[in-house]
């Protein structure tokens, strides 16, 4: 337990090079606003900009891994410690964005739109769900990223290929634009009440949970047999 | 004490066998050499049986454990390996202390004193190391690892003579004071040939060889003299090897040298000499037929 702790806090320290990335872009961008004057002063994390240190730390998690199985860390210790390490960076994204709007805000009129008021603009999209559907996506995202960087790692190129086709489906899909009809359906039988047409928060964040379940589990199924590269 | 087994191993890279139907027994407390030409496939089986490859057939258990169900028991071996895995951004004193995480025996104090014999500095990052000084930062984490089975590829990979000494020095003074199983696989085999106990000698990915050093070295002998001699001397003998120059042949005899064997070489004038463990192995391997 100890182990994975340490390795879990290893990864996290590795993720937030990516976190200071960001910050660091995002704040330079307002300040530059700021003084330059330009409009009116709009904040950059709107539609989940945060997702850039999500797609950093999913993809990113495979770095290590020849590292740490040289020195026979147990696979499905990695892997536990992965995964709390990715869960941890699901949970300071979805908290970057209030942080980033609480603290500069006491500075500059900067204004934070929460990814769950954008996609939820029908509803009144603010609670205890928005926070849990921003981080069931989040979390989504992350463990597709890890099994992207599994599946890259591992030298399959044309299953990753594969993956990354389905997902730019399902979010062209998610996003109102139609693929034609059968494939349309399909996605729609598959997919629907991922996101359910932006109406239903509580059934969409459900589905997200799952889905990063999914993807947590085939992300253990294919480590437990990765060699090293 | 650990023993690690191999099992029918197997592995293909594509059309190429590198390890085939490879089984072998480290008993504990002994030091094997593992030898090959390149591509024999010493570092595919070195990472097959540490799990960093996974075999097509076959298995690796460590104290009957096999390693595909419980990699756990892989905390009983140190594999240093032949390439540098360890994080740009790690200072080598930051490496140790976590060296010490999975290896809880690690001798925090006798890597460090390590380090300072061979003048590794401790602020270094792996990255910035010569390819001499990160190979020194693996052998001193291993042999500080007082792991009870030690994998060694290539341990002294482009260390100078005076490393490689005080390398080969250091080893014998950690096996004297904690005994433990140790595989060195190797190119620069005469240097090593004092230290080792037994030998494997691989072969397009087969075990061509497993022998104690001592009865491979007297199975073989050397003998010179006058070419037309020697030929009647090893016309109905194993000859794995032999050199002309001028009037004069020797050739490498694949058998123990009897006192019948001496006095008939004796009455042809013939000089008898022992060879060494290099000699015997390029003899072994570039022959056909030799070995199986």
């Amino acid at each position: 337990m100890k182990t994975i702790f340490k390795v879990a806090l290893f990864h996290i320290g590795d993720y937030m090079w990516g976190v200071l990335f960001f910050l660091g872009i995002v704040s330079i961008n307002l300040v530059g606003q700021f003084y330059m004057r330009v409009g009116e002063i709009e904040s950059t994390v709107r539609l989940g900009g945060s997702f850039l240190i999500i797609v950093y730390a999913g993809y990113h998690s495979m770095e290590h891994f020849a590292f740490f199985q040289s020195w026979h860390l147990p696979r499905r210790q990695f892997y536990l410690a992965n995964a709390a390490a990715l869960f941890a960076m699901a949970l300071v994204t979805l908290l970057i964005g209030p942080t980033l709007e609480f603290v500069l805000g006491a500075i500059l009129p900067v204004e934070y739109g929460s990814i769950a008021e954008t996609w939820f603009l029908g509803l009144d999209a603010v609670g205890v769900w928005a926070v849990l559907w921003s981080f069931s996506l989040h979390a989504f995202t992350v463990y597709v990223l890890w099994l992207l960087g599994i599946l890259h790692y591992r030298g399959w190129f044309w299953t990753s290929i594969v993956v990354v086709a389905a997902l730019a489906g399902l979010a062209r899909f998610s996003l109102g634009v139609p693929l034609g009809s059968a494939f349309g359906g399909s996605l729609r039988f598959f997919f629907v009440g991922m996101i359910d047409d932006r109406t239903n928060i509580i059934l969409a964040s459900m589905n997200l949970t799952l889905g990063a379940l999914m993807c947590a589990g085939v992300c253990y199924l294919l480590l437990r047999r990765t060699p090293i590269r | 004490m650990t023993t690690i087994a191999v099992k029918n191993l197997s592995k293909r890279f594509g059309a190429i066998r590198a390890v085939d139907d490879v089984s072998l027994t480290l008993e504990p407390g002994k030091i094997y050499g593992l030898l090959g030409r390149n591509g024999a496939g010493k570092t595919t089986l070195l990472n097959l049986m540490t799990k960093k490859l996974l075999p097509d057939c076959g298995e690796v258990t460590v104290d009957e454990r096999n390693i595909a169900l419980h990699d756990a028991v892989l905390s009983q071996v140190y594999h240093m390996t032949d390439k540098n895995y360890f994080p740009s951004g790690l200072q080598v004193r930051t490496l140790f202390r976590w060296c010490q995480t999975f290896y809880p025996q690690f001798d925090l104090a006798y890597a460090e004193s390590l380090a300072a014999k061979f003048a590794l500095g401790q602020h270094s990052m792996p990255a910035q190391l010569s390819t001499g000084y990160s190979t020194i930062l693996r052998a001193i984490m291993a042999l500080a690892s007082n792991a009870p089975v030690a994998l060694f590829d290539e341990p002294v990979l482009g260390l100078d003579a005076v490393h490689r000494d005080l390398l080969y020095r250091e080893l014998i003074a950690n096996y004297s004071h904690k005994p433990k199983t140790i595989l060195i696989s190797t190119h620069l085999i005469d240097e090593v040939a004092e230290v080792l106990e037994e030998v494997i000698v691989l072969r397009e990915g087969r075990i061509a060889l497993q022998q104690p050093v001592d009865d491979l070295l007297e199975g073989v002998y050397a003998v010179a003299g006058a070419t037309d001699k020697v030929n009647a001397f090893i016309a109905e003998r194993t000859v794995i090897g032999s050199e002309t120059l001028g009037g004069t042949r020797s050739a490498m005899v694949m058998s123990r040298l009897t006192s019948a064997d001496r006095q008939a070489g004796e009455q042809l004038n013939l000089e008898f000499t022992r060879v060494t463990l290099q000699r015997v192995f390029i003899a072994l391997t570039n022959q056909q037929g030799v070995l199986p």
